[in-house]
């Protein structure tokens, strides 16, 4: 059966390329129009750019390559397209559609800051009337930066101010989406996964955000080309460098010290970006001045390379990304780790004279954890992680506007996890497989008020365990449909499977090592199954309302076995999750003021052996405020205040004398010692109280004669409010989360 | 402007408060026993308790006694039942709470290897708890593969391997030398694994317990130890050396897997909100474990005792 689905695909993906590639003819008397936006400054792709064709009141955005495509237009015309980017220059150009013929634009926009007061916006609702986007946030790099920066821009903190977003405090960078546990988000660089995405004990994400050009960050019904996660998608994808000159920047933040340097190669561009940790007593703020050892590093190359002579319409890129991180503790009696990411990929993306895209991507992603117990009493872990990664994607779009898109993702993934048990001995619980996955979705988008992307993802074959039927389909739907020019109405639903996991603790609020391995065969995959429904109201050019919920069912849901006793009982149990909840989102977007509410109420349940439970990361109510203000001569201001009701926690029914011994060759009572433990009650029905914070930021940007330099001055906490972080266990302490700090960064362009 | 200010500044006042929230539930009694039972010598003992409410958030501020008294412990192992009475342990207790250690106590309750003890607590007429054990068997040095005599000769290390039995226990191995000063009390020095240096200390590191059948400690780290039993003492000859041994604790099955839980220590950065505690107790919580020491004794090269400035115990 694989192999026939296999050989499908492979004569389906030929076809098309053979079909299409070296055609020049569509159809008689329409002609396409297809194009690339991008910074002038620098030649950067701007991703999500809207493109508006003023006569045909028709449009399109830019995909994160900075490309987008307009088909079916009346042929033998000249028409004047708009395209616009917040915070840039908007551009007209003018242009003329020949038959049977893709009329090919780049299109370079100047910053505002460049040149300001003629900043135009085009709405959303113009040109992505049926755009299938339930349930995606996109962010470009300006706005990831306009946020407060706390500590220093951080892609995972910024997330947590979204609506759907979870968390456990503001210590962690970790975040939850819609109920789902933080290893069921699928983080991509460039396509790559990065398995292990956090400094410095989970406080902050591996990606430096220098390095971003845009993201794309899926909380739920993801369409079929994204498999292997239950819960979420954040695709990050990277700059390829400034294409003009050579430039550079050095920043400086309480934590870090980080450069890039980028510049023009011989039909393309190279960035490199590096960042270290050169103190870790800011980190002392979030551990309750804990001292945390913590040293870390993180490098990132990408190289890309477009020559028309070569292959026309290609743009080729080779990308690394390294990180390191050690906790190296002084004492002996204190256990040390050292994590490392390393990820490395080379894409082909490919434009032909017809609409047809194709990306061939090979990647690899390795994750070393190592867990040294020195002579603590903490049991050693080492974990290795390897995953060989070859995908294929294809999409043709049709005349009539409509888009087929096919795709093949094979992984190769190997984990090793050596635990020791409790009687001493060493064993690897990982695994190998090779997962063989092919996708097929048609978008329907011809009609302008209705959009349909209908998909299936099918798994040929399994990391692990049986071939079953059941888990070989994984079919995928997200529509939209155009109630009114201003309103439109979303849905999606879709099946998901995740294969590899995490071994965690769900009653750990923070930990430093999550070893990844796949799912042993004792446990079914997990699988998840999204409805998600929604409404989008334009209210404005610049004002906009959405209104989504969501539910989620989990089965086969790989928990922590909390009651292992001895070495032959498994590492996990299977149990099931459930959320759902609704999230709505309002947004004033011009080139001075930036102003986003956002408001959620949900609930998440697991359920273990029948009972039923509130996670750690339930959060019944949240809600943020954010107003970003850009004054001008480069003063910009941000404040965000952030609200959420009390998360879960297990409340103590009380105290017993939990009696121990020391000495073992003696009676017990010659070394008897006797300490409080708690009784806990059920678990996690007690609730925190309500979490509030307000951050503060000003900025200020001067530019000199051959460089700049930008101030930033933040605040975090403004009012030091002390939110509860957990109570400890054996003291009852009350241990709070981040108490107000000031911080500043500095940063230094040429 | 002046009255704006004002009420952003009460409204921060007040929201920064400090939230009071209440992190105990109503109290669930439960009782815990704890009883290890030592093979082979006849006094054995064990405690029951109750669950209290600590003075404030801090539960090691208590002072409420949590010892049960006033019922009735039986055991039974082979044809015999022992009804175990109320005593008082006056040892030096490390508790929590100010009482003393109220035990249930028997003097005459020799109990042998691989034997199956009952244990029963009757609380009232309704509540009485339960557990079972069985003892551990005792272990056969592999004379082989086991060094008697110290140092071993054209050796690096010293070692001893044994026989383990089939059922998932625990060992815990070490070394111990026997010696004597000038007063004639029998003293032991216990021999580390290893050592290692913290903050200019020199620490030893023990054996943990496993199911490995086998130790090996380096003769640096022994020799280290000989010289360590009369550090600082520069009247060499006062010290006699008479023996070492190797002294293995075999813990039966509730044992080792209470061993195996609590031995571990916490990763250090990990804030983890919940504990698991083993019990093998029906109707309440806590241990009722045995275990058994099984000793192996090694003669002392006198040359090498000697060699300290040391005067050998039995000098053939």
């Amino acid at each position: 059966m694989k192999g026939y689905c296999l050989r499908c695909f492979l004569v389906l993906g030929l076809l098309l390329i053979i079909s299409f590639a070296n055609k020049t003819i569509l159809a008689q008397g329409i002609g396409s129009f297809r194009g690339v936006v991008t910074d002038s400054s620098n030649g950067e792709a701007l991703a999500f750019a809207n493109v508006y064709i003023e006569e045909l009141s028709t449009g399109a955005s830019s995909d994160t390559r900075g490309y987008f495509v307009i088909t079916s237009l009346p042929a033998n015309k000249t028409y004047r397209a708009i395209i616009s980017y917040l915070g840039y220059r908007s551009k007209t150009v003018t242009f003329t559609i020949q038959s049977n013929k893709v009329t090919h634009i780049e299109i370079e926009l100047s910053s505002a800051s460049v040149e300001l007061g003629v900043v135009q916006k085009i709405g959303q609702r113009v040109v992505e009337k049926n755009a299938t986007d339930i349930g995606l946030q996109r962010i470009s790099m300006r706005e990831l930066e306009s946020l407060p920066k706390g500590v220093e821009t951080d892609i995972f903190r910024s997330l947590q101010y979204m609506p759907g977003v979870q968390t456990t405090g503001d210590v962690s960078a970790k975040f939850f989406v819609r109920g789902g546990a933080s290893n069921q988000n699928l983080i991509l660089l460039d396509k790559i996964p990065i398995y292990n995405p956090f400094h410095a004990i989970g406080l902050f994400s591996v990606i430096d955000p220098e390095m971003i050009n845009n993201v794309e960050f899926f909380k739920g019904g993801f369409t079929a080309e994204y498999g292997g996660r239950l819960s979420s998608v954040l695709s990050i994808n990277s700059k390829d460098g400034n294409q003009n000159r050579f430039a550079g920047n050095f920043s400086s933040s309480f934590l870090t010290a980080k450069a890039l340097i980028e510049g023009p190669i011989p039909y393309g561009s190279f960035i490199i970006s590096g960042r270290k940790s050169y103190s870790a007593d800011i980190l002392k703020k979030f551990l309750n001045d804990k001292n945390v050892p913590a040293e870390f590093y993180d490098l990132a190359f990408k190289v890309s390379f477009s020559n028309p002579n070569l292959i026309e319409g290609s743009k080729i890129s080779a990308q690394g990304f390294f990180s390191h991180d050690d906790i190296l503790n002084p004492s002996p009696f204190i256990e040390d780790y050292t994590l490392e990411n390393n990820a490395f990929g080379f894409r082909w993306f490919q434009v032909g004279d017809v609409p047809l895209f194709f990306e061939i991507g090979v990647s690899v992603s390795t994750f070393d954890g190592e867990l040294i117990p020195k002579f603590s009493g903490v049991r050693p872990k080492k974990n290795e992680l390897s995953d060989v990664g070859l995908e294929m994607d294809f999409t043709y779009i049709f005349d009539s506007k409509d888009e087929i898109a096919l795709g093949l993702h094979i992984h190769d993934i190997q984990t090793k996890l050596f635990l020791e048990n409790s009687l001493g001995s060493t064993h690897d619980v990982g695994g190998k497989g090779t997962q063989i996955s092919f996708y097929t979705k048609y978008k329907l988008l011809r009609y302008e008020s209705l959009g349909i992307d209908i998909g299936n993802r099918f798994n040929l074959t399994r990391l692990k365990g049986s071939e079953s039927a059941e888990y070989m389909f994984e079919p995928r739907i997200s529509l939209t449909y155009r109630l009114h020019p201003l309103v439109a109405l979303k849905a999606a639903a879709g099946l998901y499977q995740q294969e590899i996991t995490t071994l965690s603790d769900d009653n750990e609020l923070l930990s430093v090592f999550e070893p990844w391995f796949i799912t042993p065969e004792y446990i079914e995959p997990a699988r998840a199954v999204h409805y998600t429904a929604g409404i989008d109201y334009d209210m404005t050019e610049t004002m906009k309302f959405s209104l989504e919920s969501y539910y989620k069912k989990i089965n086969s849901l790989p928990l922590l076995n909390e009651e292992k006793l001895f070495p032959n009982d498994p590492d996990l149990v299977s149990g099931e999750g459930e959320s759902y909840g609704v999230e709505a989102q309002y947004c004033w977007l011009n080139q001075w003021v930036s102003f986003t509410l956002s408001y959620s109420r949900s609930w998440a349940y697991k359920i273990l052996n029948g009972r039923r439970y509130y996670p750690k990361y339930d959060q019944r109510n949240s809600g943020s405020v954010l107003l970003e203000l850009n004054l001008g001569k480069g003063w910009k201001v941000s404040s965000i205040w952030n609200y959420n009701s009390g998360l879960p926690f297990t409340k103590k029914a009380g105290f017993y004398d939990y009696a121990s011994f020391t000495d073992y060759y003696s009676p017990w009572y010659t070394s008897f010692n006797s300490q409080p433990d708690p009784i806990f009650a059920s678990k996690n029905l007690g609730r925190l109280p309500d979490y509030h914070r307000l951050d503060l930021s000003i900025s200020k940007k001067i530019d000199l004669s051959f460089f700049s330099v930008e101030i930033n001055a933040s605040v975090i906490n403004v009012y030091d409010r002390e939110n509860i972080f957990y109570f400890n266990k054996d003291t009852g302490e009350r241990v709070n989360m981040l108490p107000m700090i000031p911080t500043a960064t500095i940063k230094v362009e040429l | 402007m002046r009255l704006v200010y004002m009420m952003m500044f009460l409204l921060f006042a007040f929201i920064a408060c400090e939230e009071n929230v209440n992190q105990y539930a109503e109290i669930e009694t439960e009782y815990n026993l704890f009883m290890i039972i030592n093979t082979g010598n006849p006094y054995q003992a064990g405690i029951i308790t109750k669950s209290y409410f600590g003075n404030g958030t801090d539960p090691n501020f208590n002072y409420v006694d949590p010892f049960v008294e006033d019922l009735q412990v039986r055991m039974w192992y082979e044809d015999t039942v022992k009804i175990f009475e109320p005593g008082l342990l006056t040892i030096n207790q490390n508790t929590a709470s100010e009482s003393n250690i109220k035990v249930y106590e028997h003097n005459d309750c020799i109990i042998e290897t691989n034997v199956a003890v009952e244990l029963e607590v009757v609380l009232n007429e309704e509540r009485r708890f339960r557990s079972y054990l069985l003892t551990p068997d005792t272990l056969q040095f592999i004379a082989d593969l086991t060094d008697q005599i110290l140092p071993p000769p054209e050796e690096t290390h010293i070692i001893a391997n044994w026989e383990g039995v089939s059922r998932q226990i625990i060992f815990l191995p070490r070394l111990k030398i026997w010696y004597r000063k000038t007063d004639f009390i029998d003293r032991y020095y216990y021999v580390p694994i290893a050592f290692t240096d913290y903050e200019g200390e020199r620490i030893p590191v023990f054996s943990r317990g496993s199911a490995v059948t086998n130790i090996s400690i380096p003769l640096t780290i022994v020799q280290q130890a000989m010289e360590d039993i009369s550090a600082g003492d520069f009247r060499k000859s006062d010290y006699k050396i008479m023996k070492a041994f190797w002294e293995i604790a075999v813990f039966d099955e509730n044992l080792s897997t209470y061993y195996a839980i609590n031995v571990d220590a916490a990763e250090d950065f990990n804030v983890n909100l919940n504990s698991f505690r083993f019990s093998n107790v029906s109707g309440a919580n806590g241990l009722f474990g045995a275990y058994h020491i099984t000793t192996l004794p090694v003669r002392i090269d006198p040359d090498y005792i000697y060699s300290f400035g040391y005067v050998a115990g039995f000098p053939y």
